[in-house]
């Protein structure tokens, strides 16, 4: 790891068809460096839970930081509560 | 708004939304169907991130309010376990003029099915089971997130048709020159 990027861990919560293709975890850690953003944290994601890299990549798939939207390049910070947003079906 | 594990009446929601000053309320409730392309459906489980749901039904409450000026606004949402002929969700509004009613109703559960952070699993008989994808999410979606963090109407209802009056005048226009084009020379 370069010198001066700290690492920080965030949360990341799945739902639907994400939690079932993560055995049933509907919370993961991460650990992040740097300056990371929610693209990042996808791609961290992928690497933790393989089985979930389709869901991430799919346009229907929506992010969120701190209980808001998120786009992929909006910054985080340690302690924050991500959520992967599958294709949604409320209604 | 509401997300809730409650049962949803569509009775309460018109009683929430009647005004002295609306001359029209418009209704829509969704509930379980008993099948999905020829099997038995038994019930469906709804699943919400519930804080963002809940900001999401606002958002779409405010934003329909202010493009259709309506006067009161319900927009709730079951989750958990909501077996055949029980409402999911009930939309209701309502106006001074019934047009307004209607159409924020049809354009408030379209918003919901394409953005509201909520997920349906159809359980069918002997426990088969489908997470379901709304056909309208991920339409249109917006260029940002950031949008999606506000009432903007266009980012939760999409862009505003011609409003009434503008609507009303281009038919005229157009059945008026219809009219023009047969009708004899003098």
């Amino acid at each position: 790891m370069a010198a001066g990027a700290a690492t920080f861990s965030v949360t990341v919560q799945l739902f639907a068809a994400a939690k079932d293709l993560a055995g049933g975890s509907a919370q993961v850690s991460l650990e992040l460096s740097g300056e990371a953003t929610v693209a990042d944290v996808r791609e961290a994601l992928t690497a933790a839970v393989p089985a979930l890299a389709a869901v991430l990549q799919a346009p229907s798939t929506a992010f969120a930081r701190n209980e808001e939207f998120a786009d992929l390049t909006d910054r985080v910070y340690g302690g924050d509560e991500l959520a992967i947003l599958p294709a949604v079906s409320g209604g | 708004m509401r997300v809730t594990g409650e049962e949803l009446s569509a009775g309460d929601a018109i009683a929430f939304v009647t005004r002295p000053s609306a001359g029209g309320i418009g209704v829509f409730v969704g509930t379980t169907r008993d099948s999905f392309r020829g099997k038995r459906v038994v019930r469906l489980e709804y699943e919400a991130f519930v804080p963002l749901a809940r900001k999401a039904l606002e958002r779409i409450a405010s934003a329909a309010a202010r493009r259709y000026r309506l006067d009161a606004v319900a927009l709730w949402h079951r989750t958990g376990s909501v077996g055949v002929t029980e409402a999911s969700v009930v939309v209701a509004a309502s106006s001074e003029h019934r047009r307004e009613a209607l159409e924020a109703t049809a354009a408030m559960i379209a918003a919901v099915k394409a953005r509201a952070p909520v997920w349906k699993r159809e359980w069918y008989e002997g426990d088969e089971r489908c997470w379901k994808e709304n056909c309208e999410c991920g339409a249109a979606t917006p260029a940002s997130a950031a949008a999606l963090r506000t009432d903007d109407e266009d980012a939760w209802l999409g862009p505003a048709r011609a409003a009434p009056a503008a609507a009303a005048a281009a038919v005229g226009a157009l059945a008026g020159a219809q009219e023009r084009s047969v009708a004899p020379v003098p």
